[in-house]
């Protein structure tokens, strides 16, 4: 499907991303109100924002995963590589999935079977990778090939060398309650890269872990992304590692981009007052007290027209609770949906 | 002080373990869960030997041809003695040789009921709880109605709808049991499914049916091994009260209710005729529980 245009088209094209549900009481909850993130072949995307500002929910609707019912995709489109995923049916996503985009998920320890062994689950992985219906036959033929067997075996002996871990021989006979949060993180990271994908969807890889093993996995990831020329979307509520890793940040606050740009530049410079808030709120050795952002986030219920954060907001004004602000570009690679933006940046 | 004075090395490296194949290493590790329990090894000791007596009863039994319909008029109705050690019933027949023959019928029917059972209910449970929806509460809808009527007033019904043999015992008892696996399978899926590895499963790009076959399903393996074996016993106590109301097998079909119901009229005189096969309903029920009660601390402990 990749036509000669694709090749400068972004990988990755949300556009106007509206997701709902219908509460009990019938009244309509948006939950992402018009996300529009773009993801270019190769780049490292960082999305930031606090928890419940709507990351997971926006990855989740890319990944096909929405719990549907009650969640509904109302507006927007999520293109993928030149095709509409909302639009196409399961065979389709299923064979693109797991091929073309995978998936390190949050939590390492419980993102595996704790049935299977590791060279099991690499086995279904390798022989089943992206194939819908294999049948019961399908599913048995592989696992009584000998060849089929002992070939599975080095290629999965292969990729867990690849992710450095330690003693791959012994740790693909291990069940996953038998390795530790770190090492399931690498068998995990190692099965997403299998396929060579084009897009790998990193959601907060290294929350789950602690912080010397969370920055060797980032360092891991960044690696193989780097030498795989994989694009990367990396979730996190953690700007250092957003800044460290990425190429460029997207801001979420409460179902909204309200900032993107160039990682250095918006760092740098931010130009919404939410961005600039959370670089304020990251602890440093030896600064003041870290300032925070006053207030929680507020109920998408109750949030009506206007700027989301205006109530939290230290330069909010009338004109604020007016019109939702539009993503407008601020600067060269740079945009925010602030109509203060100019002030902000001092 | 250095680092290495405050964290002394151990005075020897632990030696490498040797490497065992992983079924080896599970077999290890279940025969010290076992020797652990001593109640366990019990029960453990129980149904192995009821399986052995099942499976060799011609070769063990003094008396094999005593399963079917012989009679011996003279040695009829004769106490325990050391030729008959549990006495002779009304035609003179061996009553241990009986009640050896009688474990082929009951584990025969027990195993038979359960493997009903699991085939019909387990796959509905799963589909019940993943597919959820319409299709899943139809099936958990017929399951209930299944599970509100008692299984012996159930079981009586059906069966005495039909001839009395040994096929329509095991139609009639899997026929109540498989809502308990629909049950306990669609109470696990339901939970199961909720777990970050079906998530990742799913964005693999795993098949629906793949998902709940193959990566739900057998993490249902320990819960269901534990309700298997309890139940292997309780099916062998409803299949004797079936027997004994003269629903079961019928005579000369050495079945243990069976022969309680027989003996029933001789007592108090010829007490070892509802004794034994008693007793013999009670060792396999007994022996079956503490197995599985035993299996369940040892597999339940693994999560």
């Amino acid at each position: 499907m990749t036509s000669s245009a694709a090749a400068t088209d972004p990988l990755l094209d949300i556009r106007g991303l509206t997701i709902g549900f219908t509460d009990v009481d019938r009244t309509e909850v948006t939950l992402l109100r018009g996300v529009d993130i773009q993801v270019r072949r190769g780049e490292i995307v960082a999305l930031v924002g606090e928890s419940g500002c709507g990351k997971t929910l926006t990855t989740r609707a890319v990944l096909g995963l929405l719990q549907s019912p009650p969640l509904e995709v109302t507006a927007g489109t999520i293109r993928f590589d030149g095709v509409d995923l909302l639009g196409l049916g399961a065979d389709a996503i299923h064979a693109l999935r797991g091929r073309a985009m995978t998936l390190v998920p949050q939590h390492p320890l419980s993102s595996l079977n704790p049935v299977f062994t590791v060279g099991e689950q690499f086995f279904d992985l390798l022989s089943f990778q992206g194939r819908a219906s294999i049948g019961p036959l399908g599913y048995l033929r592989p696992r009584l090939d000998r060849t089929a067997r002992d070939r599975n075996r080095a290629a999965t002996i292969a990729a867990l060398k690849s992710v450095s871990l330690p003693d791959p021989e012994g740790v693909i006979d291990r069940y996953p309650s038998e390795l530790s949060g770190g090492m399931c993180q690498r068998v995990l990271i190692a099965m997403a890269l299998l396929s060579t994908p084009k897009l790998i969807i990193a959601d907060e890889p290294g929350t789950a872990l602690d912080v010397t093993i969370e920055a060797q996995i980032n360092r891991l990831l960044l690696a193989k992304v780097r030498e795989q020329r994989t694009a990367m979307l990396y979730i996190t509520h953690d700007l250092g590692i957003a800044r460290e890793l990425s190429d460029r940040v997207f801001v979420m606050y409460a179902g909204r981009v309200v900032e993107t740009g160039a990682t250095a530049q918006v760092f740098a410079r931010p130009r919404h007052p939410y961005t600039r808030g959370l670089i304020d709120s990251v602890p440093r050795l030896s600064a003041a007290p870290i300032k925070g952002i006053r207030g929680v986030l507020p109920d998408p219920k109750t949030l009506g027209e206007g700027c989301a954060f205006r109530f939290r907001c230290d330069f909010a004004v009338p004109a604020c609770s007016a019109a939702t602000p539009p993503l407008a570009a601020v600067a060269p690679a740079q945009a925010a949906a602030c109509p203060r933006s100019a002030e902000i940046a001092l | 002080m250095t680092v290495d004075e405050r964290f002394p090395a151990p005075a020897a490296a632990p030696a490498e373990e040797e490497p065992r194949s992983v079924a080896a290493s599970y077999a290890t590790r279940f025969g010290a869960a076992l020797r652990k329990s001593p109640l366990t090894v019990v029960g453990f000791a129980i149904c192995l030997g009821f399986v052995v007596l099942a499976a060799f009863a011609p070769w063990i039994a003094p008396y094999p041809e005593d399963a079917g319909a012989v009679v011996k008029f003279q040695q009829r109705l004769q106490p325990p003695s050391a030729a008959h050690w549990f006495g002779t019933d009304l035609v003179g027949r061996d009553v241990l040789s009986r009640i050896i023959m009688g474990a082929r019928i009951s584990l025969v029917t027990s195993v038979a009921v359960i493997v009903l059972a699991v085939l019909i209910g387990v796959p509905l449970g799963v589909i019940a709880a993943y597919r959820g929806g319409w299709p899943g509460a139809s099936i958990m809808r017929v399951n209930e109605v299944f599970l509100a009527i008692p299984s012996l007033v159930f079981v009586l019904v059906v069966s005495s709808l039909m001839r009395p043999s040994l096929p329509v015992t095991i139609f009639a008892i899997a026929l109540a049991w498989w809502t308990w696996y629909a049950r306990l399978a669609y109470g696990e899926v339901l939970s199961i499914k909720q777990e970050q590895f079906v998530d990742a499963a799913r964005t693999s790009g795993a098949s629906e049916m793949r998902i709940a076959f193959g990566e739900i399903l057998p993490n249902l393996t320990s819960v269901l091994t534990v309700k298997i074996t309890l139940d292997l016993g309780y099916v062998i106590l409803l299949g004797a009260s079936l027997g004994f109301l003269g629903l079961g097998p019928q005579p000369p079909v050495p079945e243990w209710g069976t022969m309680v119901a027989e003996g029933r009229e001789q007592l108090p005189d010829a007490w070892w005729l509802t004794t034994f096969p008693g007793l013999a309903v009670f060792a396999a029920v007994v022996g079956f529980n503490l197995f599985g009660d035993g299996l369940n601390d040892i597999l339940g402990g693994r999560d």
